[in-house]
């Protein structure tokens, strides 16, 4: 494809890459997994760029392909993790429609900036235990704590680091102020 | 997809009063699932809450991101990087490209150089530079920007593609203050604004709010900004610096320059270092303090206290014209202090034309106007021409432009619409001239002001002001705007670029308040862009520059004029416009 093509190409994906891998993570909730259906279907949406319709929401195509990919992914595999039925990812996919790529920027500033502020000891329990998929059980092993300790201590950061988040977005009037602008509410 | 119960097509998914209404019960849920410690019981309890309720799925949304953002940044946003090169891994397989290609990459003679890092899309060029996948944590701030071209020994030149993390030159535009942890509960009252900002960058990109609370923080990278306290003291920094807000009579300069001007009412106004403090007796003063910690003082006006370290020590009094430095245990009054501090905005940026020939025409509604685009009344308003991509689906006799030949004013209602994603743009109403038409052929400076009587408070992110641009997506405009869809906050003054459809270096200064009348000016003087709000009703101004649009400079046709839109919102608002003006320097 041309440079342009790429340009072009790189710039959509870029816009949406954030909200795309939030959504295929709320469908497999595995990051390790979620990297990998990510680049697949970053792969597939480079290949059939060319069949894009530009009038259209490119979102919603990723997201489309993206939904395929991981239910084949989750079809293929065999798992006694729990999954989410089709029609609710098909909400889902809704919902996150309506939410937009800046939005998803800011709150991820938001999130860093909110890390920054967490006790060093917690900020460096969330590193080390996301950092890698055993994180949790290496951590664990290494504090000699138990895992589901250290999930709950994960939870309390998380928490806290979530209402900081929304406590600075609303604080700087953005948090509920964003709304996508690739809805049909615009004229 | 049908949904029901799906109340919020016109709501932002992450709206953070409807999230106090999640209960605890429902947000343990939904962080068991994501964290993958729901047993069979409590999934399918989720599911069938998440089906039923858009305002779990919405919340589910935003924790669901916030959860892979949070392992994201724990893997130094690995995942993106890695997609991404995957992508162009593939392309490059068979695609040797030109060296003279406008993107490029520098391909690593290290075998085991894998990831491709994706640094920024800036003035639409790219760079890509090849990391080891060890290499990704650390170097997530690098936002390096433009075209690298390296000849390794094998001398194989490939050309990638890459992008930028796009996001992160969007971010900037709206975190402006931080709430300290312990006092996050509690809503501060602002003790300085924003007043003028010059050509910023602002470390790690987190641009100040127009507003600003005690102990914000502002590490200025480069650039020019002017703060004004509550007190009525201004203080212009200069970059690089850092400096932070103490109250609304202090502040500790950790490093860099700035100049202090306090009323001449008041006094008690003091500059914080790390080996030392000056006090203000009533005056205007600079202050330097280099990387050391080592303070200089230099009194323009008046007179100030030195103190080196701490508050106990002997004060040194300096005068008008005197200098000091300042140490931890000293003061040296006999160190000379360079006198390069700029005390007012205009000294760096007011830049004048170079030719005093000056082309100006004027716009007035009382009638007059013969031609051009016709209001609801059929009635010429005098502007000739719409920016291009613009209006396309507007009546012909513009329902949303009325021309009160009583008051003089032309009224524009603002319609829906936004240039940002280039939404609802065959009715957003942006209308002017083409520059050519007054004896502009590319090089002429130029400016562009309109005065707007009693100013709406807009509200969700509605914005009106001026534009200067090719077309739609490669414009640059300012003027008031509402950031934020809620709240009683004034409006305050933005300045943004577009070049491709997409908002970039927004920045915004100031308050204006509804019911002042205002005078943009948008002017382009020596190839350098700004706005400038004056506020008639009390005399005040503020002023932006951004990042120059060089997008411009090979357009040959530049159109300008006003713009008024409510991109975000139904609730439309009306302006008054008085008078409209265009000078061409020649």
């Amino acid at each position: 494809m041309s440079d342009k093509t790429t340009l072009e190409f790189g710039s959509r994906f870029k816009e949406i890459q954030s909200r795309l891998h939030g959504y295929i993570f709320s469908l497999t909730r595995d990051l390790n997994d979620t990297d990998d259906l990510f680049q697949q279907t970053a792969v597939i949406l480079w290949k059939k760029f060319d069949q894009f319709d530009s009038k259209k929401s490119f979102f919603s195509w990723a997201c489309g392909i993206s939904r395929l990919e991981v239910m084949n992914f989750l079809r293929k595999r065999s798992s006694k993790r729990l999954y989410f039925t089709d029609e609710l990812n098909l909400q889902l996919m809704d919902s996150f429609e309506e939410s937009n790529d800046l939005e998803f920027e800011l709150r991820k500033s938001a999130l860093e900036r909110c890390k920054q502020y967490l006790r060093q000891k917690d900020r460096e329990l969330v590193n080390e235990c996301y950092a890698e998929k055993s994180g949790v059980q290496n951590v664990a092993e290494r504090l000699d704590r138990s895992t589901q300790s250290i999930h709950n201590s994960l939870r309390r950061i998380r928490i806290s680091l979530f209402e900081c988040i929304q406590r600075t977005l609303s604080q700087a009037g953005v948090a509920e102020s964003i709304p996508n602008p690739g809805t049909p509410g615009h004229e | 997809m049908s949904d029901s119960g799906n109340s919020r097509n016109q709501d932002n998914a992450c709206s953070f009063p409807e999230f106090e209404n999640v209960s605890e019960a429902d947000w343990d849920l939904v962080d068991r699932f994501l964290s993958n410690q729901s047993n069979d019981e409590e999934a399918k309890q989720l599911e069938v809450r998440l089906k039923n309720d858009p305002l779990l799925r919405a919340f589910f949304v935003c924790y669901s991101s916030f959860f892979s953002d949070l392992q994201m940044s724990a893997r130094g946003q690995f995942a993106g990087e890695s997609a991404l090169q995957k992508v162009f891994d593939r392309q490059t397989e068979g695609n040797q490209r030109s060296t003279n290609s406008a993107v490029k990459i520098d391909e690593s003679e290290d075998s085991t150089s894998k990831g491709v890092g994706f640094n920024g899309l800036v003035n639409g060029e790219v760079t890509v530079a090849p990391r080891t996948s060890k290499s990704h944590r650390g170097t997530d701030g690098d936002h390096n920007c433009g075209i690298e071209l390296h000849r390794k020994k094998h001398g194989n030149q490939r050309v990638f593609a890459c992008l930028s993390i796009f996001a992160a030159l969007l971010v900037g535009l709206v975190l402006g203050f931080w709430i300290p942890w312990d006092q996050a509960d509690s809503t501060p009252e602002p003790i300085a604004w924003l007043v003028n900002a010059h050509d910023c960058q602002w470390a790690g990109g987190f641009v100040p709010a127009a507003n600003m609370q005690a102990n914000d923080h502002l590490d200025l990278e480069s650039g020019l900004v002017q703060i004004r306290f509550v007190s009525g003291v201004d203080v212009l920094i200069e970059g690089p610096s850092e400096l932070i807000l103490l109250s609304n009579m202090s502040a500790r300069l950790n490093r860099g320059k700035v100049s202090v001007k306090v009323p001449r009412s008041m006094t008690g106004f003091e500059i914080y270092s790390p080996q030392g403090r000056v006090l203000d007796l009533g005056t205007e003063f600079g202050v330097t303090v280099s990387d050391d910690g080592l303070t200089d003082v230099l009194v323009f006006d008046g007179e100030v206290d030195a103190f080196a370290g701490n508050d106990k020590s002997k004060p040194i009094r300096l005068l008008e014209n005197q200098s000091a430095s300042i140490s931890e245990s000293k003061i040296d009054t006999d160190k000379a202090v360079s006198n390069d501090f700029v005390r007012r905005i205009s000294d760096a940026t007011k830049l004048r034309p170079k030719t005093q020939t000056r082309q100006t025409t004027s716009i007035v509604f009382d009638g007059s106007n013969s031609d051009g685009i016709c209001d609801k009344n059929g009635h010429p308003i005098g502007f000739i021409s719409r920016l291009p991509g613009t209006g396309d689906q507007l009546h012909q006799n513009d329902t949303n432009l009325v021309v009160d030949v009583q008051s003089e004013v032309l009224r524009l209602t603002t319609t829906r619409s936004d240039i940002n994603r280039q939404a609802g743009l065959a009715t957003g109403e942006y209308f002017g001239f083409k520059l050519s038409e007054f004896g502009f052929t590319g090089e002429e400076d130029f400016s562009v002001t309109v005065e707007i009587p009693n100013i709406p408070n807009l509200e969700s992110f509605g914005q009106v002001g001026l534009y200067c641009g090719a077309k739609s997506d490669q414009v640059i405009r300012g003027g008031f705007i509402k950031w934020g869809k809620t709240g009683l906050s004034p409006n305050t003054l933005f300045m943004v670029n577009n070049d491709g459809g997409i908002d970039s270096d927004s920045n915004k200064v100031g308050l204006l308040n509804a019911g002042i009348d205002l005078q943009l000016t948008l002017s382009r003087i020596d190839n350098k862009f700004s706005l400038t709000a004056e506020n008639l009703t009390d005399g005040g101004s503020a002023s932006l520059s951004i990042r120059h649009p060089e997008y411009l400079d090979r357009q040959n046709e530049i159109h300008i004029g006003v713009f008024g839109a409510n991109p975000f919102s139904d609730v439309r608002k009306t302006v008054s416009i008085r008078k409209f003006t265009i000078n061409v320097w020649k």
